[in-house]
């Protein structure tokens, strides 16, 4: 309460200017906000009223905003710390991380021919069918892992912008996204074992051939046909 | 490069975040490597996918933006306000403001901001003159609010509600205590609502409300009020309407509409952006349904 003592300081705008300033330079951002705080909250309604608390505090902080960083990576830390107080509790159960089965499910080696049925070939991006299980399989990260690898997947924010955002050094970043992309990895590989799109099971939890065998002619008749 | 090394570095390449050099060793590798090629792609595959079904969920509607604009636009003005106001009256305003956790100028300035921002959309020419000398809405006197205060800090809470303090059913009658009144939690799945959560209209100088928020599945937002109507007389800021012998409040104000009915020293109200027919149906099936036994 000391700041109330001080003289009254003119503000050098409108409050119709400084909203419009704001929104200018902040909201192209809201689609990326909707994204995480939707992922993170696993709500819609949750997700929009996480978006809107995090605009306001940006509002009340935006002296803060170092111009010539990145907007987004700013926001993404506000989004962040006001998950962390707020919107938090329900999702503090201890989750795949913490337990037991923590690694069994760590991906052994799949072979390329294996791999082949997982993808769109002309996208580039999964099989359709393997969007759902993406999805659910992004919600049943922790909270932590699922931000650092949105941030990074999602936003494409680099490691150093990530690190900041989430107030953790840049080996916590890694080692979150190295363990949180392991995770994804091996539950698309069960569920598109499970959906027959993949030739041969993914030997989970036993440990794989180190060196796979190279098939190179195959791989280069493969490039010659595209 | 090996693969077993390669394996170790090719989600660092992907993320562009590897020194050059080994940038181009692992390339040259993919080149050479089609089992590698095919583990990077898949990795790829992921972020594709990610990304899209990440936006897909995501998609800001022109409901959202239009409440977020306003309650940005609330926030400037709060802050103006404060910093414009004489010395005096600003250490009023601190103590105000530390009683009622700025709960009713954000909401109140809020209706200033999305009347704004919904003139803007709709092509009327902006009132930026007329905004700015608009009273503020600090209350200065001990006197309640108004009828039209009343019913604008109402519709705050539907247009723009701030989040749930309460978000699990068995927690509800706990806001009991602030309200006075019993608290039920109707089911609204008969109308194909579901509830979100809940939380306190904080009504200066009168008993707080509390508010129940539901959606519907074609994503409408209902907001139910129950609230000790000898002490907020919402009524008061509403029409008078006999629907079948019964007695209805209803409103229609910054595009929702609002209903209400009294039982026994109880308010229950309802807002939403329906007709106020549909919010009329609301009131009166929940208030049939919590009050029978």
């Amino acid at each position: 309460m000391t700041g109330e003592a001080e003289p009254s300081r003119p503000p050098a705008e409108s409050p119709e200017a400084a909203a419009a300033r704001f929104e200018t330079e902040f909201l192209p951002n809201l689609p990326a906000l909707l994204a995480v705080a939707a992922r993170l909250t696993g709500t819609r309604a949750e997700a929009e009223d996480l978006v809107q608390d995090t605009l306001l505090k940006a509002y009340r902080s935006r002296n803060q905003y170092r111009a010539g960083t990145n907007p987004r990576a700013w926001l993404m830390a506000i989004l962040r710390n006001t998950f962390l107080n707020g919107y938090r509790r329900r999702n503090l159960e201890r989750r795949v991380f913490d337990g037991p089965d923590a690694d069994a499910l760590a991906p052994g080696w799949v072979g390329a021919s294996s791999l082949r049925g997982i993808r769109d070939p002309h996208s580039g991006a999964l099989h359709n069918m393997l969007e759902a299980p993406l999805l659910n399989a992004i919600d049943e990260l922790p909270p932590e892992f699922k931000m650092t690898v949105q941030l990074a997947d999602i936003e494409e924010l680099s490691y150093r912008e990530i690190a900041d955002s989430m107030g953790c050094p840049i080996g916590t970043v890694m080692s979150r996204l190295h363990r949180g992309r392991r995770w994804l990895r091996a539950r698309l590989l069960q569920e598109a074992e499970a959906l027959g799109l993949v030739e041969e099971a993914p030997s989970a939890a036993t440990s794989a051939p180190v060196n796979p065998p190279v098939q190179l002619s195959r791989y280069r008749g493969k490039k010659g046909a595209l | 490069m090996s693969c077993e090394r390669l394996r170790s570095l090719w989600e660092t390449f992907l993320d562009g975040e590897l020194p050059s050099r080994q940038m181009l060793e692992l390339q040259t590798h993919l080149d050479d490597c089609a089992e590698c090629a095919e583990s990077v792609a898949f990795s790829q595959a992921i972020r594709l996918s990610a990304r899209a079904v990440a936006y897909d969920d995501a998609v800001v509607s022109d409901d959202l933006r239009e409440r977020l604009r306003g309650a940005l636009f609330a926030e400037a003005q709060r802050e103006h306000e404060e910093l414009t106001r004489p010395p005096e009256e600003r250490e009023r305003f601190a103590r105000f403001a530390r009683v009622s956790k700025l709960g009713l100028l954000t909401t109140l300035a809020a209706a200033a901001g999305v009347l704004l921002f919904m003139g803007l959309d709709t092509g009327r020419p902006p009132r930026t003159g007329a905004l700015a000398e608009r009273p503020t809405v600090i209350p200065t006197t001990t006197a309640g609010l108004g009828p039209q205060e009343l019913l604008d800090l109402f519709i705050d809470y539907h247009a723009a509600p701030p989040a749930p303090e309460v978000t699990e059913a068995k927690l509800v009658p706990e806001l009991e205590r602030d309200v006075g009144v019993r608290v039920p939690l109707p089911s609204l799945a008969a109308y194909g609502a579901e509830w979100q959560g809940g939380s306190l209209v904080r009504v200066p100088r009168m008993q707080p409300a509390a508010y129940l928020r539901y959606r519907t599945r074609d994503a409408h937002r209902v907001t139910l009020y129950v609230y000790n109507a000898q002490r907020i007389p919402l009524h008061a800021s509403l029409e008078r309407r006999v629907v079948r012998e019964e007695p209805v409040y209803e409103g229609y104000w910054r595009g929702y509409s609002i209903a209400a009915q009294l039982r026994h020293g109880v308010g229950y109200a309802v807002a939403t952006d329906l007709d106020e027919a549909r919010s009329a149906e609301l009131v009166r099936a929940i208030t049939s349904s919590v009050v029978s036994h």
